[in-house]
């Protein structure tokens, strides 16, 4: 009888503590849930655009007045250095090793294609909108690996996700990089007083690019990131 | 002897380099990359405040009544596609043109024109139907010709297709005779849009409507 006593004794307090962890689990998503959405209307109350990169979701979010515009897969995250679960940057720049330049156009020798329609030209003929050369920046033009500098320290590395053995070895090659060059930064930016962090983002070669296409200097970035280290 | 104090170099810089190592894994565990706060930190005080201040169904809520009321448009410049839009249903996918980037400098270095399609939040000022083309500077700097002082001499008419609608600062969203280029990044920073794709966003879209570009 005692026996039965002491293990439903323990059994409650077991029950009760779970729960107490439960709740308190509820209360802490409840409260980062509240500060992400306080932070995405003070966001959303302006007329830009802005991004939500939540590595809950592994998404990153296009958005406008509070409307998803357009919603980027995460195919792999990896972060560097203790952060806040919910944090809003603006970029500082944008560095890639070939950069997409604009193209001048000369005046004597303008492109008529890309020209707008002139009362001499014709209706074009239907062609194959890929067999027509045209001097523009174009999403295909855009890097797809490349990094983003906030003003706090950060720094968002992305890169597609592509296959072969030649991209394999070359990714366990940039994950030992990673581990090796990133304390080294951290030393050197707490020498240098500074805060710093570090993301590595893995997407879709095309969201890669589109990424690199809509984020620009001065874009606000919130991200959410509920893991811990 | 030599030898020996090359090991001893060799072994000092490893040790150093493990102890450099070593320091980084501390202090990336100790520190935040968020102890200097800056002006768009949620974190801290701030956000403490925003948690007290309301409820997460009140936030989505305020965040919900921001959205555009009524139809409104959505242009993807990447992608070239522009959607009609009614809350969360597509009324309405086309492939458009969009700005293609380039940049034309006057002979006189006085005024240099960046062709983007502006991105952001804009609305429909105005809706044109048989719009005629207004050319800008530009398009008579582009072309090597003199820019007319005379107004009537910059109007052509039926290069627009058969409707415009006006999005602020000289920017349209227009019809096209290069149908074969819907789809490539080639105009001056105005929407090119198909016929049958156009006539339906101008007869659905009432004037005020909201227009995102990203």
């Amino acid at each position: 009888m005692r026996f039965w006593k002491t293990f439903l004794l323990i059994h409650v307090f077991v029950v009760l503590f779970v729960s107490a962890e439960v709740h308190s689990e509820t209360l802490k998503n409840s409260d980062e849930e509240r500060l992400l959405l306080q932070s995405e209307l003070t966001l959303a109350q302006k007329t830009q655009i802005y991004f939500i990169l939540n590595l809950e979701d592994r998404k990153i979010y296009i958005k406008a007045r509070g409307v998803v515009l357009r919603g980027l897969g995460l195919k792999a995250v990896k972060f560097w250095g203790s952060h806040d679960k919910v944090k809003l940057y603006t970029l500082a720049g944008k560095a890639a090793f070939s950069e997409p330049r604009r193209e001048e156009i000369i005046p004597e020798n303008a492109n008529k294609d890309k020209k707008d329609p002139q009362p001499s030209a014709a209706p074009a003929t239907p062609a194959t909108p890929a067999t027509v050369d045209i001097k523009a920046l174009e999403l295909e033009d855009m890097p797809s690996s490349y990094r983003l500098k906030f003003d706090n320290g950060l720094v968002i590395s992305v890169r597609p996700d592509s296959g072969g053995i030649i991209n394999g070895l070359y990714s366990v090659a940039r994950s030992i990089n990673w581990y090796i060059s990133q304390p080294m930064l951290t030393v050197w930016y707490a020498i240098k007083n500074g805060p710093y962090g570090a993301l590595n983002l893995v997407l879709d070669e095309t969201d890669a690019r589109a990424l690199y296409w809509s984020i620009h200097e001065g874009s606000r970035v919130l991200i959410y990131n509920p893991q811990d280290q | 002897m030599l030898r020996n104090s090359k090991y001893i170099i060799l072994s000092v810089i490893l040790v150093l380099f493990l102890s450099l190592e070593c320091l980084g894994y501390y202090l990336a565990g100790r520190s935040s990359i968020n102890t200097e706060p800056s002006s768009g930190n949620v974190s801290g005080q701030k956000a403490g405040k925003a948690v007290s201040n309301g409820n997460s169904t009140t936030l989505k809520k305020k965040i919900s009544a921001l959205s555009p009321k009524g139809v409104y448009i959505v242009i993807d410049t990447a992608r070239n596609r522009l959607y009609l839009k009614k809350g969360d249903v597509t009324l309405r996918e086309a492939v458009i043109s969009s700005g293609s980037g380039n940049m034309l400098t006057d002979p006189s270095g006085n005024r240099t024109w960046v062709f983007d399609t502006p991105r952001g939040e804009h609305s429909v000022r105005s809706k044109i139907e048989n719009p005629d083309w207004i050319k800008p500077d530009w398009a008579f700097v582009e072309e090597g010709e003199k820019i007319p002082s005379n107004y009537g001499d910059r109007i052509e008419s039926g290069m627009l297709g058969d409707y415009a609608l006006s999005i602020g600062n000289g920017y349209l969203i227009h019809g096209t005779l290069y149908k074969r280029l819907l789809g490539r990044n080639v105009t001056h920073g105005c929407i090119r849009v198909g016929d049958e794709d156009l006539e339906y966003v101008f007869r659905n879209t009432p004037i005020g409507s909201k227009v995102i570009i990203f």
